[in-house]
């Protein structure tokens, strides 16, 4: 080991001046842009420090391969015809796209825009859906029309982050008694029981209501803003269904498993539905990837190398600059294949996710606090919640990481207060001309351990296993019976739909295609796993058996939610610490 | 495939004049076809992956193991079977590519 790559603080090092000299230069290359997505600010382009390794690109690359493959099946099997062809590359150029790791370009070959479907506009049956699905399977999840599998999805789906107990209900919200007394498994409890036990939950999606629907060429997209009414049993601690508001006004009925087959599916289905509009735009987006990318790009920016921070994070925001890239390139740009696919129009959605970004407080939502502020914490009547528990053991365990770590370096507070990178690592993450992240800090920044190792937890339990939850589960969304990205038709304000009705809410052949090839390559790309740090990361080696400590925890936490699993009443895989990437990189 | 050299057809006249020669009549005839599958697999990386031709053991490696089952490939051995008995080989050969990069960079499908 060469004592000269041990990482230093900047007050403590010996080559201080050539140290700024080097950092000065290298940061040149990190500039914020806050064009690409109105108001919020990241890396303009990606420097060669924060390119990906080749297996990134490669993790793409098979997945992608896949799209093509199942393009090429649905050509050759189905007899569609859309305004352009299926682009035809020779393999010396396939090759030779990979060998210069032009994503975009393979992209554009793997799953290019071809424009509506000619000859068939509306798919006629729920078979023409499934018939689309040549390489790949059909989620089995997505198949499970169960009602513990729609109650499940919002403590375990997509979009974990959503519910939250109440103890009144608001005006607009129609729950009366009937749709407690009349479920099966609350007979003999009634809604105010239900309130004053506080065993009454709701995800209520008011936060899409107003937004303004996109179109498709052949017709109009509609947005859903339902409210999911829930509660748990006292008999059993289950978390059940009660019922589907399909709108927010009280115009709109409760739709419940009482109900017909269809009015019921369509309520769940409308309920993904806005669920995953939130998700994609706030929650996954907004959320993991456009408030890593400034952390990154400052860190890039305003820690040098050999800053022991730099050693730590750089591993969490491999392919993070990468993937935001080729996202606005390929797939939030102005008609781009997620203006397409999703509810809202673009210019609607990029303020949704400019004010959900830009007013998300960083320190307010570390992990623990999001469950307190839901009243949803292990203490609540809420027993059964996957996300929030397996959630928790990988947040104390980053901590207990983090903490190990930085005591190698800071030995009192004061290292911290004299550390000017640090310092300037802050100011650059929370200023406006920078990466307007709020409450980055408390009011005069990093001055204790607490904060520096809460600071440092949260950049990296968001950059691996939040990313990860919300992620990964967009395997699922590819069926888009289960989970369509927008709706072509009104939410129901009467009951008594038909099974084409059910038909009418889903997408046309075009957008079902692209639904189901974007959500099979994001929920199926893997790269890297959380904890297992490439060789030669740290080369302290005092780090070393910090590390080991990390590692055996992550594996103590495999197993402990493998055991979990064995009880939940659906498994829930995706926080199991070997499918957690170090880094948001797809 | 673009290089006839390779072609099934003179690989079985080569083929057939070296059994000849060395008296083993009696090689079985799938044996022959994997080695012209392996032949044929090997060419088309050499012919368009630029600097593979510098390490052809690597390529060999790689070949041996697609057609042995050795890599969770991205396609299953009917579709190398069906695809390589087809006279356009375009779909063969731009996955025998995409699996040599994936490979190369130890990304196994």
């Amino acid at each position: 080991m060469n004592i000269f790559n041990i990482p230093r603080l900047p007050q403590k090092d010996s080559n201080r001046d050539s140290r700024k000299r080097i950092l000065e230069e290298s940061s040149k290359d990190f500039i914020y842009d806050d064009s690409a997505i109105q108001g919020v600010p990241i890396s303009l382009k990606v420097p060669n420090v924060a390119k990906a390794g080749l297996g990134w690109s490669m993790t793409l690359v098979g997945e992608a391969y896949r799209n093509r493959r199942n393009w090429e099946d649905i050509d050759e099997t189905q007899q569609y015809v859309f305004e352009l062809p299926l682009p035809h590359k020779s393999t010396i150029e396939i090759a030779t796209i990979l060998a210069k790791q032009d994503l975009v370009g393979f992209q554009d070959y793997t799953s290019p825009e071809r424009g509506v479907c000619i000859n068939v506009k509306r798919p006629e049956s729920f078979q023409t859906y499934y018939d689309l699905f040549h390489k790949y399977d059909i989620p089995e999840i997505s198949l499970d029309e169960s009602d513990d599998s729609f109650a499940d999805y919002f403590v375990q789906g997509l979009n974990p982050v959503m519910i939250q107990s109440i103890s009144t209900l608001k005006d607009n919200y129609n729950l009366s008694n009937d749709e407690v007394a009349n479920h099966l498994l609350f007979e003999g409890d009634d809604l105010d029981s239900l309130l004053e036990d506080r065993r009454l939950f709701v995800v209520d999606y008011s936060a899409l209501e107003g937004l303004e629907s996109g179109h498709h060429p052949d017709q109009k997209k509609y947005i859903y803003s339902p409210i999911v009414y829930l509660a748990v049993d006292k008999n059993t601690e289950s978390l059940e269904v009660l019922g589907v508001q399909t709108g927010q006004s009280n115009d709109y009925p409760i739709i419940t498993n009482r109900d017909q087959k269809w009015d019921w599916f369509v309520a769940k289905m409308i309920a993904r539905s806005a669920d995953i509009n939130y998700h994609e735009g706030i929650t996954h987006l907004g959320l993991t990837h456009l408030l890593i990318d400034p952390v990154a790009v400052s860190t890039f920016k305003n820690l040098s190398k050999n800053h022991p921070l730099y050693v730590l994070l750089a591993p969490h925001f491999e392919g993070t600059l990468p993937i935001n890239d080729l996202a606005v390139r390929r797939l939030i740009s102005k008609g781009g294949i997620v203006e397409q696919l999703l509810a809202p129009n673009l210019d609607s959605l990029f303020d949704t996710i400019s004010t959900a970004r830009n007013s998300f407080s960083f320190r307010g939502n570390f992990l623990p606090k999001t469950f307190e502020a839901r009243g949803v914490t292990g203490k609540s009547t809420l027993k059964n919640y996957a996300y929030r528990d397996d959630s928790l053991l990988i947040w104390n365990s980053i901590r207990t990481w983090v903490k190990s770590y930085i005591e190698l370096y800071y030995k009192n507070e004061k290292d911290i207060q004299e550390d000017y990178e640090l310092s300037n690592w802050v100011r650059d993450i929370s200023s406006s001309e920078g990466g307007r992240v709020k409450d980055f800090t408390p009011k005069e920044g990093i001055q204790t351990f607490k904060v520096l190792e809460e600071t440092l937890t949260m950049i990296i339990f968001t950059a691996s296993a939040q990313h990860a939850a919300v992620n990964f589960p967009q395997e699922y969304a590819s069926n888009m019976i289960y989970q369509p990205l927008a709706g072509y038709s009104p939410a129901p304000k009467t009951k008594g739909l038909s099974e084409q009705d059910v038909l009418d809410f889903l997408p046309p052949i075009d957008l079902a295609i692209k639904q189901l090839h974007i959500l099979k390559l994001l929920g199926s790309s893997y790269y890297s796993v959380l904890g297992e740090y490439s060789l030669g990361t740290f080369n302290d080696k005092r780090v070393v058996p910090r590390l080991w400590n990390f590692q055996e925890r992550l594996e103590k936490i495999e197993g402990k939610i493998n055991n979990r699993n064995k009880t939940r009443r659906n498994e829930y895989k995706h926080l199991l610490p070997s499918k957690i990437p170090q880094s948001i990189n797809i | 495939m673009n290089n006839q050299i390779f072609s099934r057809r003179s690989f079985f006249a080569k083929s057939t004049a070296a059994i000849g020669f060395t008296g083993l009549m009696t090689t079985p005839i799938h044996a022959i076809d994997r080695l012209a599958m392996q032949e044929k697999l090997e060419q088309v990386i050499f012919q368009n992956i630029k600097g593979s031709e510098e390490n052809p053991s690597l390529v060999k490696t790689f070949v041996k193991d697609l057609l042995s089952n050795k890599i969770d490939a991205l396609e299953s051995e009917t579709f190398i079977n069906k695809e390589s008995r087809k006279f356009d080989q375009g779909k063969l050969e731009r996955f025998v590519v995409v699996q040599f990069m994936l490979s190369e960079a130890q990304v196994i499908k």
